[in-house]
C-alpha cells in the first residue's frame, strides 16, 4: 500500500523549484545569446571600418606624414546606424622583422576601433606592415 | 492479486479536480509562453546573425573583386542609393564584372554582365541601400540590409584597386 501513496507536497515543490531553476538558466542563455548577436553586429561594422582604414593607408605614399614612425592619428568618430559609437585611430610603430637583417626594417600600422555597447567597452585592432 | 479497499476507489471530488486542472492550465500557459518567447528570441537572433554574415560576405566579395581590377565605374541605377558597380581588368576598358541592386527582388546581384551573365542574388536578405563611390584608386560600398525579422544591418567596405595602370 505504501508504494501507491504517490509523492508528498515537499517532493512536488522540490521538483518544481528545480524545474524553475532549469528554465531560468535556459532563459538566461537565450538572453545572453541575443545580446551577443547585437554586440557582434557593431563589431562587424567596426572591423569593416578598420579594414577600410588599412586599405586607405596602403595607398598613401611612403613619405606621407600619416605613415611616419611614431605618428598617432587624431580620433575619428566611428559611426554605425547613424549613431556615434566610438572612435577610430591609428598609430605607426617601428617594426623589427626577425627574418630581415637590421633592427628597424618595417613600419607597423595599427588601426584601432573602440566603441561602447551599453556598459560594455569593445575594440577591434588590425595591424599591417609597410616598407620603410 | 491485491484488492484495494473501497475507500481508496472513491476518486477525486469536483473541487480537487478543478484545482488540479487550474494548476495544470497555469503550468501549461507558463511553459507555452516561455516556449513561444524563446522561439521568437531565437528566430530574431538567428535571422539577424544570418543577415550580418550575408552582408559581411557581400562586402568581402566586392573587396576581393575590386582589389583584382584596374578601374571601376559607378552608375546610379536606378538611383543614388542603389548603384551599379562595373569593374574592369588591367588592360581592358570593357567591364568584366558587375555588382548591382536588382529592383525586382531588392537583392544584390553579380555577374559578368547585368543580363545573361547574371549569376543571381548574392544574398537572401533584402537590401535597402547599396551606395557605391569610386575614384581612381579606391572603391567604397555602403550596404544596408534588412533581416527577415525587421532589423537593419549596415556595413561599409573600402578596397583599393591593386591592378591599376602604372
Amino acid at each position: 500500500m505504501s508504494l501507491e501513496a504517490g509523492f508528498s507536497l515537499i517532493e512536488a515543490l522540490t521538483a518544481a523549484i528545480i524545474a524553475v531553476i532549469a528554465i531560468l538558466g535556459l532563459a538566461y542563455t537565450f538572453g545572453i545569446g541575443r545580446g551577443m548577436v547585437n554586440r557582434y553586429e557593431v563589431a562587424r561594422a567596426a572591423l569593416g571600418q578598420a579594414q577600410s582604414c588599412v586599405e586607405v593607408l596602403s595607398v598613401l605614399p611612403g613619405s606621407s606624414d600619416s605613415l611616419r614612425i611614431g605618428y598617432s592619428s587624431a580620433m575619428i568618430p566611428f559611426q554605425y546606424a547613424g549613431l556615434s559609437r566610438g572612435e577610430l585611430w591609428w598609430h605607426i610603430d617601428p617594426y623589427d622583422h626577425p627574418g630581415i637583417p637590421g633592427t628597424i626594417n618595417l613600419r607597423r600600422a595599427t588601426v584601432c576601433v573602440r566603441w561602447q555597447t551599453g556598459s560594455l567597452s569593445d575594440s577591434v585592432m588590425l595591424d599591417r606592415l609597410f616598407s620603410l | 492479486m491485491i484488492r484495494l479497499p473501497a475507500l481508496d476507489e472513491r476518486g477525486l471530488t469536483l473541487t480537487e479536480l478543478m484545482i488540479v486542472a487550474m494548476i495544470g492550465v497555469l503550468v501549461l500557459l507558463t511553459m507555452g509562453g516561455f516556449y513561444l518567447q524563446s522561439q521568437a528570441t531565437w528566430l530574431d537572433a538567428s535571422s539577424q546573425s544570418i543577415t550580418q554574415r550575408e552582408a559581411t560576405m557581400v562586402g568581402q566579395a566586392i573587396a576581393d573583386s575590386v582589389r583584382s581590377c584596374n578601374s571601376a565605374a559607378v552608375a546610379f541605377t536606378p538611383d543614388p542609393a542603389h548603384c551599379q558597380l562595373a569593374l574592369c581588368k588591367f588592360g581592358s576598358v570593357t567591364p568584366s564584372y558587375y555588382f548591382w541592386w536588382n529592383p525586382v527582388d531588392s537583392l544584390i546581384h553579380s555577374g559578368t554582365d547585368t543580363g545573361a551573365g547574371d549569376q543571381g542574388p548574392m544574398l537572401q536578405s533584402k537590401v535597402e541601400r547599396f551606395a557605391v563611390s569610386a575614384n581612381r584608386t579606391l572603391v567604397t560600398a555602403d550596404l544596408s540590409t534588412r533581416a527577415a525579422t525587421g532589423q537593419t544591418i549596415g556595413l561599409s567596405v573600402s578596397a583599393v584597386m591593386r591592378n591599376r595602370n602604372p
